[in-house]
């Protein structure tokens, strides 16, 4: 029934009025029922999704997502994310993309536990107020380039840097004068595992503390080059440890609050007092992290500061294995005969320390390392071999002078030898109150890894994880866990190929247009005919 | 419930007929697919040879994608029902024993499966670097197409409520035009407020984001879904009032 214009024109303009206001109430009401369905289907009972990415790039982890479930209370993600330095503007944006993805998956899966602010920060120098007053709350002094992700629950906080955190990256070649030229690239995505630590971390009030002796020439914290341990300090950090030197042969007594000694290749041997500071310690429930350096004999030699809790070391030979050839053989007589690198079928199982090691595929290199052997532990005590040598290894022996030639010889010890081990027991004498957990039973627990460079700057970008582990077994946190990392590296066209794009352009540009042009061209022609 | 299945069955081969017999499709085809197939190049070089990442550029994550996206369902659906009904054509089609649902349900489809058409050179590019031996991740990629067929069907369905607001097309595709463009740059609004329940209201209706977070990356979520059919009803649902209303006029 159509208004005829007569009906039309004698409508009063109040009528008009009234009818324009039903129509915008009417749009009001369908936007908020819009509004309700979307936000009805957000709801958990009625969500359904499925990731089809081949890798299941879009599926987090059932660990993280156990994190995320146990997260009492809110915790919120700062991203401030910043361009790159140079090579690594393209591989930064591609760091910096994944993970805003990952924290959306996160955030989604949390229920509203994890609340993130991604800020902007691109235009360096004019970063948001919002930025900038979350900035201060977080004391961050400065936004490193690439950025980086703050985790934060009340006051605690944990950093997570674009490079070393959410991913590993291999700067190439950028420049083709010295070797042939080769990009940027990422060489592991590893954000959901440091984001992951990162949640664990902050659930744990406690920050533990490491007390790291120096003195005895072993790995210097303040060097920065090979064979110093600036990274293994930070590392330790990141992790939520407190690392704190300490030179007993100065008289400086260990913190009263310290949880872990760590002795690192130390090159002299402890003087008897400080050998008998450490054996206290470690009796009264303390913990020992200590890596073979070249004080192994004698008084104060780390040989007598173990072997009271069961381990011992061979003191004078080094485990090698043949180098694999391109044949598949393995070769002997070269020093990279010393060079270790333990898998799967080498790690304990049902271990605190290698149970994420082996869930997660990672392997530890281990170079020049000693044998270690049980010893006669403690009453109540109990010794496991960590890591073991790859199937036919041998210790091999120096000559009279010193010198290794790094083939088996008759008399070499051939096998698996261990090169790793940890000693567990209860407390040899009471543990000082400052000292004693209610929530945990007063124990010993002592770490020996047989590789003096492990914890080094040049080796610890391969052993970072083990490493962690092994710490944060001594300090009997469970706050590390090593999930599979996702390379990006194979989808990926080789543009130096010249037939591959000029195909792809012939195609894409020209044929594919043109086939549609000529379809457009014959369908006008029969209409027109 | 079936005659309203097939009243919308014969609009959308009426509307899709209609469609592939004038220029206007052919050409906007031709521009599309060159255009895509010059630009997953240009993604390609400047990604390093990362295909999966050119292929997401072609779906969604560059801006020539949301300007296609944003400029061509209202270039095919300005005159769907404004053209009609000034030519007056528009009367046969109401007195058709179709509803005025079907005859817009019907219109819509053609448009989104024009559109649909015009991302599957998507498809072709993912298929070419596969020949070139690099298989691309291929529930990305689908994942993608389904996500630009979603954005596309929600422009089609704003496109033709614009059509059918007015009786001139151009006028019709301006508004459209507009409306598009206000919803891509919605979400840069968002950076320039610190308020943040204006930015938590953008969110919630930020078409770039329900796209890009989800379907781009291989994510088929019910709920990212749902947004999309909620407001494709919903633009759909006043298109159909708007046709009723002719009837009054």
């Amino acid at each position: 029934m159509a208004l005829s214009g007569g009906e039309r024109a004698s409508m009063s303009r109040f009528e008009r009025w009234a009818i324009a206001a039903r129509v915008l109430t009417a749009l009001l009401v369908a936007v908020l029922c819009a509004l309700l369905a979307t936000r009805i289907l957000e709801t958990r009972l009625l969500r359904a999704r499925f990731d089809l990415s081949q890798d299941g790039a879009n599926t987090l982890d059932p660990l993280l997502v156990g994190v995320l479930a146990r997260l009492d209370e809110e915790v919120v993600v700062d991203a401030y994310f910043t361009p790159s330095d140079p090579p690594f503007e393209v591989v930064g944006a591609e760091v910096q993309d994944r993970t805003r993805r990952l924290l959306r998956l996160m955030a989604d899966e949390s229920g509203g536990k994890l609340r993130v602010e991604l800020h902007d920060v691109a235009r360096r120098g004019r970063p948001s107020a919002r930025a900038e007053a979350r900035r201060g709350e977080l004391q961050l002094a400065a936004i490193e380039p690439g950025g980086l992700v703050v985790l934060s629950r009340g006051k605690r906080k944990e950093l997570v840097r674009l490079r070393g955190g959410l991913a590993d990256l291999d700067p190439g070649n950028p420049d083709p004068r010295l070797a042939p030229w080769a990009p940027a690239r990422i060489v592991s995505f590893r954000a959901e595992e440091s984001l992951a630590a990162g949640l664990l971390s902050l659930s744990d009030d406690e920050e533990p503390v490491v007390a790291l002796v120096v003195g005895q020439g072993g790995l210097d914290p303040r060097r920065t080059d090979d064979f110093g341990a600036t990274l293994f300090v930070r590392e330790l950090q990141d992790d939520g440890f407190r690392v704190v030197q300490v030179d007993l042969e100065r008289g400086q007594p260990l913190p009263e609050e310290a949880r872990v000694v760590a002795l690192l290749s130390n090159a002299q041997p402890l003087s008897e007092a400080a050998a008998k500071v450490v054996a206290d310690f470690v009796d009264a429930g303390g913990r020992l992290y200590a890596s073979v350096g070249g004080s192994i004999e004698g008084v104060g030699g780390l040989a007598s500061v173990v072997a009271r809790y069961g381990i011992g070391i061979d003191p004078d030979g080094i485990v090698a294995r043949g180098v694999p050839s391109l044949g598949g053989a393995l070769e002997e007589g070269s020093p990279a005969c010393a060079d270790l690198s333990i898998g799967l079928d080498g790690m304990a199982g049902m271990n605190q320390v290698t149970d994420p090691l082996r869930a997660a595929g990672r392997r530890v290199y281990l170079r020049a390392s000693r044998a270690l052997v049980r010893g006669a532990p403690p009453r109540g005590a109990s010794v496991i071999e960590l890591l073991r040598a790859p199937d036919k290894s041998w210790i091999d022996r120096p000559d009279s002078a010193g010198r290794h030639d790094w083939r088996r010889g008759p008399g070499e010890l051939a096998g698996r030898p261990v090169v790793a081990m940890q000693a567990l027991m209860p407390a040899l004498a009471p543990v000082p109150a400052a000292r004693r957990r209610a929530d945990e039973r007063p124990e010993t627990r002592v770490l020996v890894v047989g590789a003096p460079d492990v914890a080094a700057n040049w080796m610890l970008p391969q052993n970072r994880d083990f490493t962690l582990l092994c710490f944060n077994w001594l300090a009997a946190r469970d706050t590390r866990v090593a999930l599979k990392r996702q390379d990006p590296a194979a989808r990926r066209l080789d543009l130096s190929q010249a037939e591959s794009l000029s195909g792809i352009y012939l195609v894409a540009v020209w044929l594919a247009p043109l086939a549609c042009a000529l379809l457009g061209l014959l369908v006008w022609w029969r209409r027109r005919a | 419930m079936l005659g309203f299945l097939r009243g919308c069955s014969a609009i959308w081969r009426r509307e899709l007929a209609g469609i592939f017999m004038g220029p206007l499709a052919w050409t906007l085809l031709v521009i599309a697919i060159a255009l895509q197939g010059l630009l997953f190049l240009v993604y390609l070089k400047t990604s390093q040879g990362d295909v999966d990442l050119a292929l997401r550029f072609g779906f969604g994550e560059s801006w020539a994608f949301w300007a296609l996206a944003a400029l061509f369902p209202p270039l095919l659906t300005m005159r769907m029902i404004s053209e009609e009904s000034r030519l007056g054509l528009l009367e046969y089609l109401l007195t058709a024993p179709v509803s005025d649902a079907a005859v817009v349900l019907g219109k819509f489809a053609a448009a989104t499966s024009f559109m649909a058409l015009v991302w599957s050179s998507g498809l072709l590019h993912a298929l070419l670097v596969q020949a070139a031996g690099v298989a691309p991740d291929w529930g990305a990629v689908w994942g993608g197409w389904i996500g630009a067929v979603l954005v596309s069907g929600l422009f089609c369905a704003t496109g033709l409520l614009c059509s059918a607001l007015t009786n001139t097309p151009v006028v019709a595709a301006f508004g459209a035009i507009v409306l598009h463009i206000v919803i891509v740059i919605l979400p840069l609004l968002s950076s320039l407020t610190e308020a943040r329940w204006i930015q938590e209201a953008i969110a919630r209706v930020d078409v770039l984001d329900h796209h890009k977070a989800t379907f781009l990356v291989g994510v088929l979520d019910s709920a990212y879904l749902g947004f999309f059919v909620v407001w494709t009803a919903l633009f759909l649902y006043a298109a159909t009032r708007s046709l009723e209303a002719r009837r009054w006029r």
